[in-house]
């Protein structure tokens, strides 16, 4: 399913959104803290409103969303946020380990099946991968990765 | 997607053939010398600014090339004058960073600083006195660049050959967790906070759905980066204008100032005016014709 979209307006309209928001949550700021913020506000306003008129007399129209298999990109997004979620749960070793396998297998679902000795042999090559950076970070580096249950 | 990509990267593979290889591509980067000057002088001219990185003048001269190129839309899929722009401008700022770090002890860049810091080590100070009294070790140390400048080629090309084998190799379905592996850990690196990495992954699914609404990401990232400094440097010249009825008036007083604004209106309408006549040439050139 195609979906075409007007993006000056879009970008008008999101720009004008932007700018309510930040607007209405300046709060009670002082003259000079407010300085920087309102000038940024107006000028992002008028460029919207440009953006607004020329989205309603020369339009430029595109494709939303034509790169890539959508429902891809879905789950991509969806395994990346899972990823933040596992590393304070489990650990950043395991957490990464688990979804950097589960990322790679669904990849690879786009050239074909994968059997499960070839999945053996990438959970060594994860652990390796993982615990290398692990290791260069936690005692090369001193940046303690997060732990959750496990490390 | 990926798949296009890596076809695109085995056929240049199989392009393979040494020095004929090098010749090609040396001729692509040296067949647009507006193209190269542009970039230089815009490295240059950031490199100047303390405080601005090789991140904003890669930026920059990316976006100008864009601006300024026949095929704007070839950007970002392959057209060779963004890469040939962005890492013009990022090599001129390794050497023109020194300007402020020499003359004024400003450093223009992160390594420079580690730079200042080795430099007071030994007792060298900034300024004037250390090209008199301490010419002969500044004049080396600058000299210094220059080969450095130059070893980057051969360094560039091995190394480059190096990296580029082992991406090529890797399948595609390990290249994108392992790019997302490191891009959290240094995420999370800067201020050890995972709250870090969950902003990183909301704005990156903001600047997906930005940049399929047509808003380039570019002048985002410059907004983040230079908006400290902006805000610091807005907010002192309005203080300072205050005797004025209108306070903004001190931002155009200066010398540097007009030299800037006047740089800003160029930049933005250079290529429009370009546009324009283009366009004018072709209806004269169908009126012409039509005659």
């Amino acid at each position: 399913m195609r979906i075409r979209v007007n993006t000056d307006l879009a970008a008008g309209l999101f720009g004008l959104a932007f700018v309510a928001l930040f607007w209405y949550g300046r709060g009670r700021l002082s003259m000079l803290s407010a300085v920087f913020p309102d000038f940024v506000l107006a000028l992002t306003a008028l460029l919207s409103v440009i953006l607004l008129a020329k989205g309603l007399t020369r339009p430029s129209v595109r494709d939303l969303f034509e790169e890539g298999d959508r429902r891809r990109l879905v789950v991509v997004t969806i395994l990346l946020f899972a990823w933040w979620w596992l590393i304070g749960w489990l650990g950043f070793v395991v957490g990464s380990v688990l979804v950097f396998l589960a990322l790679a297998w669904y990849l690879a679902l786009v050239e074909g099946q994968v059997r499960l000795p070839r999945v053996a042999l990438w959970l060594g090559i994860i652990i390796v991968e993982v615990g290398f950076f692990y290791l260069v970070f936690s005692r090369l580096l001193y940046i303690r990765p997060p732990r959750g249950l496990f490390f | 997607m990926a798949a296009r990509g890596r076809a695109a990267l085995t056929e240049v593979a199989m392009d393979r053939g040494g020095m004929v290889q090098f010749l090609r591509t040396a001729r692509a980067v040296l067949a647009k010398p507006v193209n190269l000057i542009r970039s230089a002088v815009i490295g240059q001219i950031i490199a100047i600014i303390p405080g601005a990185g090789g991140s904003i003048t890669s930026l920059v001269a990316y976006d100008a090339a864009r601006r300024g190129s026949k095929q704007p839309e070839t950007f970002g899929k392959g057209n060779v004058e963004g890469l040939v722009a962005s890492e013009t401008s990022n090599n001129v700022m390794v050497a023109g960073s020194m300007v402020p770090l020499l003359t004024l002890g400003i450093p223009g860049a992160p390594p420079d600083a580690v730079i200042l810091g080795v430099m007071m080590l030994h007792g060298l100070r900034p300024g004037i006195e250390l090209f008199t009294v301490s010419g002969v070790l500044t004049n080396g140390f600058i000299l210094s660049m220059g080969v450095a400048a130059l070893m980057m080629l051969p360094v560039g090309l091995l190394g480059g050959r190096l990296i580029y084998g082992i991406i090529v190799k890797t399948p595609y379905y390990f290249l994108v967790p392992s790019i997302a592996l490191v891009t959290i850990l240094g995420t999370f690196a800067l201020r050890n906070s995972m709250l870090d990495v969950l902003i990183m992954l909301v704005l990156g699914v903001a600047g997906y759905l930005l940049r399929s609404i047509g808003i380039p990401l570019a002048p985002v990232v410059l907004g983040l980066i230079l908006g400290q400094i902006a805000e610091t440097g807005y907010t002192q010249s309005v203080l300072g204008g205050m005797a004025y009825a209108v306070p903004q008036l001190r931002l155009v007083e200066n010398t540097l100032s007009q030299i800037l604004i006047v740089m800003v209106v160029l930049a933005i309408s250079g290529p429009a005016y370009l546009r324009l006549k283009r366009k004018w040439r072709e209806r004269h050139g169908t009126e012409v014709s039509s005659e």
